[in-house]
């Protein structure tokens, strides 16, 4: 890693570039404790240490810091861990000098609502507005969709900071639905007795949405890469994750 | 003074073995320390201040960036040397030093201020703020472009979004507010000034979706305390408040003050820019399609905002860009200058935003005057004489799932290094950058918590037709509007630009020159090529009636980055900031 040159990484200071553990046996996993999959996230970190016969390290990320800019990943990569768990797979979402490994599960963005009535989005009515978390992949369609209505046939849309703002503008009445990452509401509805108002009903008209997920490291370290993936596609073909999710009842499936 | 610096040692907590040293180097003849004599910074100075001194951002409330400085001239810049230099910390170095009676304040990436002898380069006293760890392993912009002074106090703006006070002559904290929570991701780029006897300061990194966006706010000197707050987005009950196509409050971003201001005076008003709404794309933030019964322009973002510092009163605004969809913010510098329009004198107000379309307004009330394109774009396809109403390219509107080509590309035609004014010569100087980027709207969310901001992929590129020249330095005289000369060369333009009593403009490049020009033909009459990037606000101060240049280098600015795609054979180095501080050889 020392001395690589990587195309237009992010600023660092010399010190953090030079020199770099060497703990051959052990790989430092990051998790995020902003992310709603933290805890499903640390189990699959020590799996997929143990599926690489090393010694897992496992470091918690982002405890008071809302959130970051990706550029600031480089600086965790170079100073903190080999891996860090909870990034989707989107093309062309990341910098050169980063990458995703092969999926270890896929996860729905689902409507959410309090209105006992609504079986699926279709049941609302075009005088609510929905709360999407703002620039999502499910919220991207979301706006292709409504824009291919007629005006007066479309939901208002309220783009939102993030998924809780959006779950709570429908407990406040701001908004009738949200659209939100499914993890989301898990972890939401496990912490706080409100969000146990909501419930998820079928998207349509909207197509369901999903998004695979994977872990980030430098681009640079192909075998590392190279390993992980294999690790991820054993835990995978072996049942490990089905029964991680399951165990945790959190709304994922492994990608087969 | 050796006493003095013993006990500053000790201070700042340096082992004792070290004094030793310390002790030793006290033996060498030191120059007088200038903050014993230094003088309170009052209103009137402010106002007017002494041609030896530096006392602002731009050096004048009209945001001129002008000095009448003129031992340094024509006909001896060419033997214009290094008086002294002075490292800094490694990082983005967007900074402009203050200079009040020889002691020249200097903010260092991470947060660290330094008061140094103006004449000699010696250290003063350092204060180091203590960060929190977690901002600084996060990284990214840890520099601020400004501070301001005020009697007996330097008032700096943090990364962990506090005012802090400093006591000029020992660097001890004599107030420190917090004005947000970092932890939400706001935070200080460019720092204070004092107007009307009050600390006026803009908010940053509300881009971060923070829900009804930024604000500029007003401080009680004596003690940092919030007098008033203007919020940057139009809020409920706020006449404008119709014109985010009926968005509620906690899904309006943006319009981020970054940039520090002006003021006038004679008006009592000072005049702030805004940058654009968040997310970048219009179809994301929800501004379109415009409903019926709403506007759509999303107030106050990329405007003027004219606002009284006494009260926080908002006078008026003029907003320079509608609903922008392409990250072209109108934030910088603001100059206040007196202009003759149609035979008549006018107080203008003279700005450009990254459009690098150069746009005069009646500073009184926000009337349109006049424009001038300074570069090739292709956002704006008219505007109106009279109103400055701007018809803007429907083609070009990036969409989700089809890329639009724009020029300029997003870090602008001209980016934060500020533009100048010389009155003797009535023109300005401006530094430019012609490019273009194609613009593809991307997902913001790739991690949870890595996500927000105004996201959408760039693939920069020259304009059409380009002789390969990315970098200008532009003087155009405002009584005609003409475009006296242009300097043209292949690295981007990354400095802001120093015009002088002396005949000469300075500025700087990604190429590491530094250049003195003539004002009147743009030759290029001094030289000289430093250790990095030229990517801060040069200043000139005298002490002892000798006058200096000075320039701090050093890369890392998303701005930096950002234009060195554009001449990628050029290369910087990725570490190394300097402060370099130029003088005529003693006679």
């Amino acid at each position: 890693m020392a001395g690589t040159a990587l195309a237009q990484t992010p600023f660092v200071p010399d010190d953090w570039k030079f020199g770099k553990r060497q703990e051959p046996n052990t790989l430092h996993y990051c998790v995020d404790a902003r992310d709603p999959d933290f805890p499903v996230a640390r189990k699959i970190g020590a799996a997929i240490a143990s599926a690489l016969l090393l010694a897992p390290k496992e470091h918690v990320i982002g405890e008071n810091q809302v959130t970051e800019d990706i550029e600031n990943l480089y600086r965790v990569f170079l100073e903190t861990c080999d891996l860090y768990l909870g990034f989707k797979l989107i093309p062309d979402a990341y910098p050169d000098w980063l990458t995703v490994s092969r999926p270890y599960y896929r996860v729905s963005y689902v409507v959410a609502v309090t209105d006992p009535g609504w079986k699926s989005l279709a049941d609302m009515p075009r005088s609510q507005a929905i709360g999407a978390t703002i620039g999502t992949s499910a919220d991207l369609r979301l706006i292709q969709y409504l824009q291919a209505l007629p005006a007066r046939e479309r939901w208002s849309r309220f783009p939102m900071a993030d998924d809780e703002a959006a779950l709570r503008a429908v407990l406040r009445g701001t908004a009738g639905a949200a659209l939100v990452w499914a993890p989301a509401l898990w972890a939401l509805q496990a912490r706080e007795q409100d969000f146990a108002k909501l419930r998820v009903i079928a998207p349509a008209p909207l197509p369901v949405s999903t998004a695979d997920v994977g872990a980030a490291l430098l681009s640079n370290e192909s075998f590392l890469r190279s390993s992980v993936d294999r690790a991820i596609a054993s835990l995978t073909a072996d049942g490990t994750l089905e029964a991680m999710l399951r165990a945790s009842k959190f709304p994922a499936t492994p990608v087969k | 003074m050796l006493v003095k610096r013993f006990l500053k040692s000790t201070v700042l907590g340096l082992p004792l073995i070290l004094l030793a040293g310390t002790f030793a180097q006290a033996q060498q003849p030191q120059a007088a320390d200038p903050t014993r004599n230094i003088t309170l910074v009052t209103d009137e100075m402010l106002r007017n201040p002494p041609a030896s001194d530096w006392l602002m951002w731009r050096r004048t409330y009209n945001g001129w960036g002008y000095s009448p400085l003129d031992q340094i001239n024509k006909n001896n810049v060419k033997d214009l040397q290094v008086a002294w230099s002075w490292s800094m910390t490694n990082g983005a170095t967007e900074t402009t030093p203050i200079v009040h009676d020889g002691v020249l304040y200097l903010f260092n990436y991470a947060n660290k201020v330094q008061a140094l002898n103006g004449a000699t380069g010696e250290l003063i006293w350092e204060y180091k703020r203590d960060l929190p760890a977690r901002l600084v392993a996060g990284g990214g912009n840890l520099g601020t472009r400004n501070m301001a002074i005020y009697e007996d106090k330097l008032i700096v703006a943090t990364s962990d979004a506090h005012l802090v006070a400093l006591d000029t002559k020992t660097g001890k904290v004599v107030w420190d507010n917090t004005t947000d929570d970092w932890s939400k991701g706001w935070r200080h780029t460019s720092g204070p000034f004092v107007a009307g006897g009050m600390i006026v300061q803009g908010m940053q990194g509300c881009g971060n979706a923070q829900p009804g966006g930024c604000y500029i706010t007003g401080h009680d000197p004596k003690t940092g305390a919030e007098k008033w707050r203007v919020h940057t987005i139009a809020h409920p009950g706020d006449p404008n408040e119709n014109s985010w196509n009926g968005l509620p409050l906690e899904s309006r971003f943006g319009a981020t003050p970054w940039i520090s201001g002006s003021y006038d005076p004679e008006q009592n008003v000072v005049f702030y820019g805004t940058g654009q709404p968040y997310p970048w794309i219009a179809e994301m933030r929800g501004t379109v399609p415009k409903k019926e019964g709403y506007e759509n322009n999303a107030l106050y973002s990329d405007s003027t905002l004219a606002i009284e510092p006494t009260t926080g009163k908002l006078k008026w605004y003029r907003q320079h860009l509608q609903d922008d969809t392409w990250d072209l913010d109108y934030v910088y510098e603001r100059m206040l200058i007196d202009l003759s329009v149609n035979g008549e004198m006018r107080k203008t107000m003279v700005t450009s935003g990254k459009l690098g379309i150069l746009e005069v307004i009646d500073r009184t009330n926000g009337q349109w005057l006049w424009h001038k394109e300074m570069v090739p774009q292709n956002v704006v396809t008219s505007i109106d004489p009279k109103s400055g109403a701007k018809t803007l390219n429907a083609a070009i509107v990036p969409k989700i799932g089809q890329p639009a080509t724009t020029c300029p590309a997003n870090p602008g035609a001209r980016g934060w290094p500020a533009t100048a004014y010389n009155p003797r010569t009535g023109t300005l100087y401006a530094p430019l950058n012609e490019f273009c980027a194609s613009m593809t709207p991307q997902p913001l969310e790739p991690g949870q918590a890595y996500a927000g901001g105004g996201r959408a992929a760039f693939k920069f590129m020259a304009v059409p037709n380009s002789d390969g020249n990315f970098g200008r330095v532009d003087a155009i005289r405002l009584s005609d509007r003409a475009t006296v000369w242009s300097h043209r060369q292949r690295a981007p333009s990354t400095s802001a630009v120093l015009p002088t009593g002396g005949g000469l403009v300075f500025a700087g490049d990604m190429a590491r020159y530094f250049r003195a020009f003539d004002e009147e033909t743009g030759k290029v009459l001094w030289q000289v090529r430093t250790n990095n990037a030229v990517n801060s606000f040069p200043i000139t101060y005298s002490v002892n009636g000798k006058q200096y240049v000075a320039v701090a280098t050093g890369g890392g600015s998303g701005f930096l980055r950002s234009v060195s795609q554009l001449a990628t054979e050029i290369k910087y180095p990725e570490s190394g900031s300097m402060l370099w501080v130029f003088a005529l050889p003693e006679k």
